[in-house]
């Protein structure tokens, strides 16, 4: 008799065990950092060394800007056709690589092989869309004849360097909202990956080299707090793209600032989803999965608060919590795991303070996943779903951003008073997702509620490549958004206005 | 036989396993046509067991880079292991001369794809047009093994 188990492949190979002491990429060359400041990239399923970054000193990153400065007087005046072409092989090169990259996200980050396909994925329709860029939206505007004889243009400029700084929990994905776009304009980039999870964009940046991006164009340095600073600082930076938590999304925004740089500054969130009587309960639990212990829970898009609206509240809690148990924790190698490990032991321990943090602000721990394991990796930073019952507005776990699988349930009468919660009990507004069959519902929801994504029957509000990644308050620092509004972002505009 | 006591998948371990049932069935075709003395059905099942080879490679192709990432639910509800039992025993009895076995495999093999293939559209579009696709493939063959027996 063949079992399951016989059919399924056995877990995924690792691309390689350990990859070394990490080299950063500038003028074109691999180079090794001098820095004597190493730091070790760890494997979270297993509790394993896999790889060293250094952190790069104060000169490497001044060399790293010099090197895209010298770039961008080349690069710039290359003509677009040529610009794009080198993004369009970047495209082929990374669909080549993308089951390394893939898997790669898998090892350093921990989340489970179909997500990091997906992100990976994502990562190539952002370079896609980069060739599209730099035919179309990169365009200027033209009007014959505003006056008598007179006829006005808008031409856009490439602006020069700019420095993009990576979050740990889509580490090759967010970078590349930016870098094609920056690319296809004709600006030149400096990227800084997280120092917890550096490998994939090591990775991606082998890619752009094999495919002969000019030396200079495309840099990679890696470190931590003080490469960030060094980089924004530096006058030769033009502008920066950073992704990460809200008090350094804030603190690089207020620094580029000072600096007279440009900024984008995408930060943290504390997500609801509201759950309507009416909603198909069988369809929202299944997107309730997702939405809360994807990415085991790390990323801006989580559901983080399930708000029951009415008499729906019983019922949906009993069949989240069913669903939510059953999930499969391991090592997101092995194909049939549904939930990875958390990127590290702190951001475990973190978000296990929070559980107890939750227990004594009296809420109701309907679901502890602290103590769930992972068969055959027991040293992993596994925490499996949590859920919290009788969750008040006003408590810790609803307010703050736990960045981890533990969702809070909270009850109340009408949409009018979850949106009204929403609005007004915290500062963060990255997605509100609703779960409804009735339109007017969620109209009034998309109408009123404050947040830059919002989901209909979605739980998680992931724009495409084509449309901005928004956000609002204390989750976006900035005016332009991330992915199409990036053309402006790296363009200066220059009005002609011309009489013969 | 195939034993699968709780039904649930993720996207990559249910395609691994629609892809080992294309494989099966492609090996399969191989041995009936290296075993069979009637030629036209050598020849047919030597077409068959081409163009599912080629199937494979599309479906491990979309495997690995159709997901989208954001709609990755658990799959459950699928009954799969009754579907299955015919697909394997079938295979396991090595009836490769039998015509009728093959009908009986490429029945349950057509369900298995269409059922699949409506759980996995919203996670990926690309890769429930092709199991649909290979639904269509698999009737088209039982309709052929069905005439050559009449």
């Amino acid at each position: 008799m063949t079992e399951l188990s016989q059919i399924r492949k056995p877990t995924l190979p690792e691309v390689q065990n350990n990859y070394g002491t990490l080299k950063m990429f500038v003028e074109g060359k691999w180079t090794s950092s001098q820095s004597s400041h190493l730091q070790p990239v760890m494997n979270p399923a297993k509790d394993e060394t896999i790889a060293q970054v250094p952190f790069a000193t104060r000169d490497e990153v001044e060399k790293a800007v010099d090197s895209a400065r010298t770039a961008f007087r080349t690069w710039s005046q290359m003509p677009v056709t040529t610009r794009a072409g080198y993004v369009f092989k970047l495209k082929q090169k990374l669909d080549e690589y993308f089951e390394d990259v893939s898997r790669i996200t898998t090892q350093n980050h921990g989340k489970i092989i179909d997500e990091a396909r997906g992100e990976t994925r994502r990562l190539i329709e952002n370079v896609e869309f980069g060739c599209a860029v730099a035919y179309t939206l990169a365009k200027g505007e033209h009007l014959d004849q505003v006056a008598s004889g007179v006829d006005e243009s808008l031409i856009r400029e490439p602006l020069g360097p700019f420095a993009i700084i990576g979050p740990f929990n889509f580490p090759s994905l967010a970078p590349f909202w930016f870098i094609p776009i920056a690319l296809a304009v004709g600006c030149t980039v400096v990227v800084k990956p997280s120092e917890i999870t550096p490998l994939p964009m090591q990775w991606c940046m082998k890619a752009a080299e094999e495919v002969g991006i000019p030396p200079g164009v495309l840099n990679l340095v890696h470190g931590s707090k003080e490469v960030n600073e060094a980089l924004v600082t530096n006058r030769g930076i033009r502008g920066v793209a950073f992704v990460g938590s809200t008090p350094v999304a804030k603190s690089i925004y207020k620094l580029a600032g000072e600096h007279g740089k440009r900024a984008i500054c995408q930060a943290g969130a504390k997500n609801y989803v509201v759950v309507m009587p009416d909603a198909d309960l069988s369809m929202s639990i299944s997107a309730l999965m997702p939405s809360f212990y994807g990415n085991t829970g790390q990323r801006c898009l989580s559901g983080s608060n399930l708000v029951a609206v009415g008499d729906v509240h019983e019922e949906l809690t009993r069949k989240f919590v069913e669903a939510s148990s059953k999930m499969r924790l391991g090592y997101g190698l092995d194909e049939t795991v549904e939930l990875g490990p958390l990127v590290s032991k702190r951001a475990q321990e973190r978000v296990a303070s929070y559980v107890q943090k939750g227990i004594d602000e009296g809420a109701k721990l309907l679901l502890d996943g602290r103590n769930k394991k992972a068969d055959g990796y027991s040293d992993g930073y596994f925490l499996g779903p949590t859920i919290f019952d009788h969750v008040t507005p006003d408590m810790c776990i609803a307010k703050e951003e736990i960045f981890g699988p533990v969702a809070s349930i909270l009850q109340v009468a009408t949409l009018s008073e979850a949106v009204e919660m929403i609005n007004g009990k915290t500062n963060y507004g990255n997605e509100a997702c609703i779960f409804t069959r009735n339109g007017k519902n969620a109209r009034e929801f998309r109408r009123t509620v404050q947040a830059g994504n919002i989901g209909v029957n979605i739980g998680i509000a992931a724009p495409m490549a084509f449309f901005p990644f928004a956000g609002y308050r204390d989750s976006f620092f900035g005016i332009l958004h991330g992915q199409s509004d990036c053309v402006d972002f790296f363009t200066d505009k220059k009005v002609i206005v011309t009489r013969w | 036989m195939v034993s699968l006591a709780e039904e649930r998948y993720t996207f990559s371990s249910l395609m691994t396993l629609m892809i080992e049932c294309e494989s099966k069935l492609h090996q399969y075709y191989l041995n009936a046509s290296a075993a069979t003395s009637d030629p036209q059905l050598a020849s047919l099942f030597a077409d068959y067991a081409k163009s599912i080879s080629r199937s494979v490679a599309s479906m491990q192709k979309a495997r690995v880079e159709t997901i989208v990432e954001m709609a990755l639910e658990p799959i459950t509800n699928l009954k799969l292991a009754e579907l299955m039992i015919p697909i394997d025993r079938g295979i396991e009895l090595g009836s490769t001369g039998y015509v009728s076995a093959l009908m009986t495999i490429e029945r349950a093999v057509s369900q298995l794809y269409l059922q699949v293939s409506q759980k996995l559209a919203t996670m990926s579009a690309e890769t429930g047009e092709l199991l649909m696709r290979l639904s269509r493939d698999s009737d088209e063959r039982f309709h052929i093994l069905e005439q050559s027996v009449s």
